[in-house]
């Protein structure tokens, strides 16, 4: 069913000295997907932006760079707009995981998802983790559904406890992580064994527990990925939740790994310490008068 | 270089450089086709002609350069291509696009091979390189989108690559920056100069890809060019060569080139690669693999070392094996053949559609490359004619921001070493002395060095660390590492004999011992060395701005260090009665080399007010704190004015004009009995806001008082 999603967050630095000075750019701007459609967005930096500069990067991603030249100690973006997020199409029937992997390198597209890169290494760790899944023969769908679950039950989720830039074979050491490291150790897992398979950026809508209201700004960013069953069919899982991406996932930005869309990243001069808030709010909206 | 020991020349008749150049020709215009099909439509790749490993496994593509506007749609401008004449003709070893280094190698080459054989040069009608040089320099000219000034971006000073640079922008009239130079403001980029920001339109780089913007490539790739890729994709700035170029260097394209030709030119390739087999085809490795003797091997993270398999060791063969079988894709074999002559030729598409190759080039042996011509030579030098009239001018130019920072360090290393060389000689004599245990003035003498405690209980030991050890803080030695570090960063803009000079007070040879009597020579070679510095700054340099900046670091650091010293010598706790204050006011005098002076002016008897008189406010006296503010309120004056300009005095003005009064003001005898030190301590504060107003005025538009680099994660 299609939800439609009102979409507010807003990043906040506080620093406790004069910043001069900083660049940034940001992967904020959702874009359209074929079960979403962004009806609004919005942008907006305090400090404004001396300039702004929206571009599409290689993998259709709305990247937006901008710069604050004056002085400040708090520095905000606020971002989110209004999307129309539907469920996934789901291949009922995909092929063995090993013809997929053979059509990869032929598939452009796809192609992009299918080398290993920064932040999603693949080692030999990754690699006999993975194996298990890949029984011969096994449609790429269950294959991957498979190895989601493995993940999750394998990991705890545990924030604080790695830090971005920890490789899939840390990850799996550990046996714990947050959304973006189970994103990357499924990611670099399915690539392991030759299937593109894409880092997903986005938001998840929560629910409060029943007959409690729901608080504001408890809704989060988010990470999964999307698993090329061949053609134009992306499966979209989360390992972190054990679960099909759904019309509760609006969509940011997609890439290799998370260094293709990090949401806002920046140079800064001066600043020393910061304190970094984040709020989210996800709320769903009546249908909208046609 | 000279001319006696330059190697015969490798001359080319007119008849096979045609061939050859057509050929060159053909290589540049093949890159420049490639490099817009691969960051542009991939043609190559849709239509299933190159693998998808070519774009998307390649370590060295640019997702950041996809679509990236190049100027003219020209993104490859300049190429080097490594040539290797082989049984059966040339074949094509390398081609370097990112920094296509070696033109600065090809000219000096020239000069050496022509000044050798000037005859034989001339009666052979070899045709000139400036020609090509004068192309390049116009071409970069016209990738000024709006307006600005064209610069070369070097690489850094300590890299081997940068004498090279600074001859080559010296030989083409182009401003050398460094990435710290360069500020991105509004999405277009600036050169950080004394006068403000400058406007840059383009920018020939001689650095690779991943070093132009620590942003969005390479987080350590320095803080000057945050920005570079949205002001390349505004249109607001040319380079030269586009990036990404570096992709192309990948030699896992090697296999295809004859194809890529085909496809892209529709023109049979004139210049063949060396046989190559991409070890990912695993068929056609297994050929490589039955005899692998036969092969070199590249990996595609280092694109310019060649592996040769026979000359490894069996034990580095099998490590090389099992790593490639490993890992296949990421590596390429190419036959290993013996070859007469590797030679590096150069090419360059320019804006008009044109492109040209250079006639010349040089062999990896430091051979210069005749091209000889049929026709008559046109003379043409970059290099201006003699008679051409030059107007005279007294205008120093402008200054990097960077250049003046690295001039005033000078300054102050060099004013830093001479006080320190004077302090640890005034402690080195009185160990040296038996009755040093007596002397009230040691433990003084001790805190000046910076030593704790543990030095005032063994100021032998002290003495020594301050002297020799160069990881102690703020000692002599530190600072005499310090001034070799910055040597090569001024080395362009100050005399030879000052750099002679610095060598020698850089590598001065250790003492033969480290008691106070051995170190006691080796002291006074640095205070003479340092003098005989200050001599050539004082009598080779220009009064323009390198001088001035050099000038205001040694100043500055002499007041502060001045002010320092007495604040040490003269603290209460160590001057006790009559006894103590005449040891300190000695100690003072002698350190601060002032003993001459005053003995002429009031003979033996010595005394605290007049020796600080001497030392503080002395105008006269060239190593009082005085005589640096009254030189710098001189230095002050010539420096270019800022937006506060139209005000009477600048806030720097002010600051300096204060100081000057207050130590023209002071009353030495009323101080030495009450107040000295707050006295010291006001005007230390004085001297350290005057330098900050400095620094920030001239020195770091944008002060950066450290950067982070914030990431924001996700949870």
């Amino acid at each position: 069913m299609t939800k439609l999603l009102a979409i507010d967050h807003e990043t906040t630095y506080e620093y406790e000295a004069d910043v001069l000075c900083s660049s940034h750019l940001a992967h904020l701007c959702g874009r359209d997907t074929p079960r979403q459609r962004w009806l609004q967005r919005r942008f907006a930096a305090v400090p404004e932006p001396a300039a702004l500069q929206n571009r599409i990067d290689i993998f259709g991603n709305t990247a937006t760079a901008f710069a604050v030249e004056c002085a400040y100690r708090r520095f905000s973006v606020t971002c989110g707009g209004l999307a129309e997020v539907g469920e996934q199409h789901l291949p009922d029937a995909t092929p063995p995981w090993e013809e997929v992997a053979a059509a990869a390198p032929h598939d452009l597209e796809a192609a992009k998802y299918l080398f290993e890169s920064p932040f999603a290494p693949v080692d030999a760790t990754v690699r006999g983790y993975a194996r298990e899944s890949f029984a011969p023969g096994r449609a790429v769908r269950e294959t991957a559904e498979e190895l989601m679950h493995r993940i999750h039950a394998d990991c705890r989720y545990a924030p604080g406890t790695t830090r971005i830039g920890d490789p899939p074979a840390a990850i799996l050491r550990m046996r714990q992580g947050v959304c973006q490291d189970f994103a990357h150790v499924m990611v670099a897992a399915m690539r392991a064994f030759g299937i593109p398979c894409r880092y997903v950026s986005g938001y998840l809508r929560t629910y409060p527990p029943p007959g409690m209201p729901k608080l504001v700004g408890c809704d989060a960013t988010h990470a999964w990925c999307a698993v090329w069953c061949g053609g134009d069919a992306w499966l979209e899982l989360d390992p972190t939740n054990d679960r099909l991406a759904d019309s509760d996932y609006p969509v940011l930005a997609w890439g290799r790994d998370f260094g293709d869309v990090s949401p806002l990243k920046g140079v800064i001069s001066g600043g020393g310490k910061s304190l970094l808030k984040v709020a989210v709010n996800v709320n769903e909206r009546e249908e909208k008068n046609e | 270089m000279n001319g006696s020991t330059a190697k015969p020349p490798i001359v080319i008749q007119p008849d096979e450089w045609s061939g050859l150049a057509a050929a060159i020709v053909q290589r540049a215009r093949l890159m420049q086709a490639l490099y817009a099909d691969l960051y542009g439509a991939q043609t190559l790749w849709h239509r299933q002609i190159l693998d998808a490993s070519l774009l998307y496994s390649n370590p060295a593509f640019l997702q950041e350069a996809w679509q990236l506007p190049a100027p003219g749609g020209i993104g490859i401008n300049l190429a080097a291509f490594d040539v290797r004449k082989m049984a059966g003709g040339y074949r094509l070893a390398a081609e370097r696009l990112q920094v296509p280094r070696g033109l600065w190698r090809t000219l000096e080459l020239r000069l050496a091979a022509s000044r050798a054989n000037p005859e034989s040069f001339r009666a052979q009608k070899v045709q000139r390189l400036a020609h090509f040089f004068k192309r390049l320099r116009d071409n970069l000219d016209r990738l000024v989108p709006h307006a600005g000034a064209s610069v070369l971006l070097a690489a850094e000073a300590q890299t081997p690559e940068r004498a090279e640079d600074a001859a080559l922008s010296d030989y083409l009239s182009l401003p050398l920056v460094e990435n710290d130079d360069l500020a991105v403001r509004d999405m277009r980029v600036y050169m950080k100069t004394l006068r403000g920001l400058r406007p840059v339109g383009a920018i020939f780089r001689r650095v690779e890809d991943v070093m132009c913007d620590p942003l969005e490539l390479r987080v350590d790739s320095g803080e000057g060019a945050v920005g570079m890729i949205s002001a390349l994709r505004a249109g607001n700035v040319g380079m030269m060569n586009a990036l990404g170029a570096g992709a192309l260097e990948n030699p896992a394209f090697k296999p295809h080139f004859a194809r890529i030709c085909h496809e892209l030119l529709g023109e049979e390739l004139l210049l063949e690669d060396e046989r190559a087999i991409a070890l990912g085809d695993a068929q056609a490795a297994e050929a490589v693999f039955d005899e692998p003797e036969q092969w070199e091997f590249v990996q595609f993270d280092h694109p310019g070392r060649r592996i040769v398999y026979g000359a490894l060791t069996p034990t580095a063969q099998l490590a090389l094996m099992r790593e490639m079988l490993a890992a296949p894709a990421k590596y390429v074999a190419i036959e290993h053949r013996a070859y007469e002559k590797e030679i590096c030729f150069f090419a360059l598409n320019t804006l008009a559609g044109e492109t040209i190759a250079m006639p010349g080039g040089y062999t990896a042996d430091g051979e210069d490359v005749w091209v000889v011509s049929e026709g008559e030579v046109k003379e043409f030098s970059l290099l201006a004619a003699a008679d051409e009239p030059i107007v005279p001018t007294r205008a120093g130019g402008d200054l990097p921001s960077r250049a003046a920072a690295n001039l005033a360090a000078l300054g102050r290393l060099l004013a830093n070493t001479d006080l320190n060389a004077r302090l640890a000689r005034g402690l080195a004599r009185r160990l040296a002395d038996e009755d040093w245990i007596e002397r009230s003035e040691i433990p003084a003498l001790v805190q000046a060095l910076g030593s704790d405690a543990s030095g005032l209980a063994d100021p032998f030991a002290a003495l020594r660390a301050f002297t020799l050890r160069g990881d102690y803080r703020g000692s002599l030695a530190e600072g005499i590492a310090a001034l070799a570090r910055i040597v090569p960063a001024v080395r362009d803009r100050i005399s030879g004999d000052l750099v002679a000079a610095l060598a020698r007070l850089t590598h001065l040879a250790e003492p033969d011992g480290d008691d106070p009597v051995a170190l006691l020579p080796y002291l006074a070679q640095i205070g003479s060395l340092v003098a005989e510095a200050y001599g050539h700054c004082a009598s080779s340099m220009t009064r323009g701005y390198e001088w001035r900046f050099l000038e205001i670091g040694r100043r500055l650091d002499t007041a502060a260090s001045t002010l320092k010293l007495m604040r040490n010598l003269l603290a209460r706790q160590f001057r006790n009665g009559r006894d103590g204050e005449t040891a300190a006011a000695a100690a003072l005098l002698e350190v601060g080399d002032g003993r001459l002076t005053y003995r002429r002016r009031y003979g033996s008897r010595i005394q605290l007010a007049p020796a600080v008189d001497l030392l503080l406010c002395d105008e006269s006296n060239p190593r009082s704190v005085a005589y640096q503010i009254a030189a710098l309120r001189q230095l002050s004056h010539r420096l270019p004015q800022h937006a506060d300009a139209d005000a009477l005095f600048s806030p720097l003005d002010r600051a300096i004009i204060r100081l000057l009064a207050d130590l023209r003001l002071a009353d030495c005898t009323a101080l030495c009995t009450d107040g000295l030190d707050g006295f010291l301590d006001v005007q230390a504060q004085s001297v350290a806001a005057a330098d900050e107003l400095i620094s920030r005025a001239y020195l770091d538009h944008a002060p950066r008082p450290g950067v982070v680099h914030a990431l924001v994660t996700e949870v």
